[in-house]
């Protein structure tokens, strides 16, 4: 078909509204979360919404300390950040504090792994979200190459060994999701943030 | 015309942006990591840079740094990334180089080719 559009994919949506606090108390490894919105605000309100988690711990691969910490005051909530964002385009002399850290960018599965295992050790979190994946993997192209699919196997051993659960997330504004990575992750939620006008009242 | 170089890790952005540009009368050229570029950029002599903020390799404050040293500093830049950054930490980047504007991903194509323009006045 020349400049026109044919169908490359369908993927099915089960509605949980209805149970959706049942489906995160019965989530129990891996969660992948797709999300249109790059607002860290949005971000927050769904972690605030999962139970339990006390220890959590966020590397943030999209957004600076600086750009997050407003966020936490805002909602006074309360986690470990992982920015590896910030060495990148400041020389500064990064400070770390109690509750957030600076460290180089991950590109590729295998130095996000190490990362993970090195704050596992470290903080002994209980939930680690991941923002995003989608820096390292196109699921317009591939639905999960190897490196994904072990990556996911890693964390997944980690689990066990652990009992840290993992909420993997994924930005789609910049591409399709062609190909979903069903055969490998249980859990697949898709956050969508609806913005309309506001019509002001006189 | 002018000439624009497009500097991303990312090969299908690279192919996209080349094609786009190309189309739009520009002379482009590219590379794929900091060193490449750091490489090429005197011969190569463009108008406009396109700089990814976050490839493997050198970092972006160490490309900038390169640049100064090279008595590059003049050279127009815009920033592509994906990532969120605070005012403070764009200003600090444009004090160390020519940043002329900072487009976040996704890009809305109207747009990116109207700030290119505006770039290149």
């Amino acid at each position: 078909m020349r400049d026109g559009y044919e169908v490359v994919a369908i993927n099915y949506w089960r509605e949980v509204r209805s149970n959706f606090k049942r489906t995160l108390l019965d989530f129990n490894d891996i969660l992948l979360l797709i999300h249109d919105s790059a607002a860290f605000d949005d971000l927050i309100r769904f972690l605030n919404i999962l139970p339990y988690y006390r220890r959590r711990t966020y590397i943030s691969l999209t957004r600076t300390f600086s750009t997050i910490n407003p966020s936490l005051k805002k909602f006074d909530t309360r986690m470990y950040i992982i920015d590896c964002i910030s060495k990148s385009i400041s020389d500064r002399d990064f400070q770390i504090g109690k509750s957030w850290f600076f460290e180089d960018m991950s590109f590729g599965f295998s130095e996000i792994s190490r990362l993970i295992d090195k704050y596992l050790k470290k903080l002994k979190p209980e939930l680690v979200v991941v923002d995003s994946i989608s820096q390292l993997i196109d699921f317009s192209v591939t639905a999960g190459d190897r490196d994904f699919n072990n990556f996911i196997n890693h964390l997944r051993k980690r689990n066990s060994e652990t009992l840290c659960n993992f909420v993997l997330l994924y930005d789609n504004q910049l591409k399709s999701l062609r190909n979903l990575p069903i055969s490998n992750i249980n859990l697949i939620l898709r956050l969508e943030v609806i913005k309309d006008k506001i019509h002001w009242r006189e | 015309m002018a000439k624009i170089m497009v500097v991303d890790d990312n090969k299908s952005i690279v192919t996209t942006l080349d094609v786009l540009l190309r189309k739009t009368g520009h002379d482009v050229d590219v590379a794929y990591n900091g060193d490449e570029f750091l490489d090429k950029v005197r011969d190569v002599n463009p108008d406009l840079v396109l700089l990814d903020i976050m490839m493997p390799g050198l970092k972006t404050r160490e490309i900038l740094a390169k640049l100064n040293d090279m008595k590059l500093k003049d050279l127009k830049i815009i920033l592509l990334t994906a990532v969120r950054m605070g005012e403070d930490e764009v200003k600090e980047l444009k004090t160390k180089s020519n940043i002329v504007d900072y487009i976040t991903k996704p890009y809305d194509l109207d747009d990116f080719l109207a700030r290119i323009e505006t770039a290149l006045k």
